[in-house]
């Protein structure tokens, strides 16, 4: 028994129809990539996503994330086929600062990882199925030694009613357990 | 049915997503009852009562009384009830959900048969949202890592 998610999390104000579902969460927090990206992959059910199961990182950690949409929020229509998670019809976004070791792990040493996530709607709602994702950590591995520890992904996601396509190029060095010590690199494709 | 993998073992993965919610609303306070409400200002809003109908005459025989000619009207120190509240906003929730991923496989391994059915992961996630700009929320994760075949 682990504990999975244990924060606050603080609604902010919309900027206009620019900035929208601004959040804050403190304490153990969604971090910004996996639960984005199991919004959209329903092959969650079967298994841990693509990075999270050759060990870079998991989905969350002790820490502050904050995130929001850019735009206002995508009409029902367009809703009924996209992820409701993060629904601006621009795209979204969400970054943070934790302690490095994650939800299943204690912190070995005095590093903060940051993480940040861009995704955009190239089409915006004229054609919100498809979105461009950049995600991106910098930090250290977690143990006394504190590895470095640097990934970069991309991902093209097209999500349709009848079926959702993914691909995802990642490339970095080291990994959250500080278990690796050089460079890696993976591609994944997925419908 | 199976998926013939290496090494001549069959296996088949079937994977059952499970998942249930329940939920309750934080008690608000309870509207006054009607009777409760002050008289003077339900009166000021509700229209007038109508006035009661005159004393019928009085009669030197008995006899049994006779139906009026119109239902009585309600009396003026009684108010019609409020209508009930609408339900509260939905930031009033309190949410117990849980999420299973069943697991059943069947086939060989080496030769030697094997049958499971496990519960490979299971969390158990409360939230609260006790005003519009604030929520809380705790999951908890029991998981198995590995059960030998």
């Amino acid at each position: 028994m682990r504990l999975k998610y244990a924060y606050g999390q603080i609604m902010a104000p919309d900027l206009g129809d620019v900035l929208t579902g601004g959040y804050a969460e403190l304490g153990m927090v969604h971090t910004p990539w996996l639960d984005f990206e199991e919004h959209i992959n329903r092959y969650r059910m079967q298994g841990t996503m693509f990075m999270e199961r050759n060990g870079l990182f998991n989905s969350a950690d002790l820490g502050l994330t904050a995130g929001g949409n850019l735009g206002p929020s995508l009409g029902d229509d367009a809703l009924k086929n996209v992820s409701k998670a993060n629904p601006g019809s621009f795209g979204s976004f969400a970054f943070g600062v934790y302690n490095g070791g994650g939800y299943a792990a204690h912190e070995a040493n005095e590093n903060k990882v940051v993480e940040g996530r861009l995704s955009v709607r190239p089409l915006g709602p004229f054609f919100p199925y498809a979105q461009l994702s950049y995600f991106g950590i910098y930090g250290k591995g977690n143990t006394p030694a504190a590895p470095a520890w640097r990934l970069h992904a991309g991902m093209l996601s097209v999500e349709h009613e009848y079926f959702v396509v993914t691909g995802t190029y990642a490339v970095g060095y080291g990994n959250q357990k500080g278990s690796q010590l050089s460079g890696s690199d993976g591609r994944e494709f997925l419908g | 049915m199976c998926k013939r993998v290496q090494r001549g073992s069959c296996a088949l993965l079937s994977v059952i997503l499970v998942s249930g919610t329940a939920r309750a609303q934080v008690d608000e306070p309870a509207p006054p009852p009607p009777e409760a409400v002050a008289a003077p200002d339900s009166a000021a809003s509700d229209p007038a009562p109508l006035p009661l109908p005159p004393p019928a005459p009085t009669a030197l025989v008995t006899s049994p009384p006779a139906a009026p000619p119109f239902p009585a009207p309600p009396s003026p120190l009684v108010p019609p009830p409020h209508p009930a509240p609408p339900p509260g906003p939905p930031h009033d929730d309190v949410t117990l959900s849980t999420l299973l991923y069943l697991h059943g496989a069947r086939g060989s391994v080496g030769g030697k048969d094997y049958s499971r059915f496990y519960l490979g992961r299971a969390y158990l996630t409360g939230k609260f949202k006790p005003v519009a700009w604030f929520r809380a929320r705790v999951t908890l994760d029991a998981h198995q890592e590995k059960l030998d075949g």
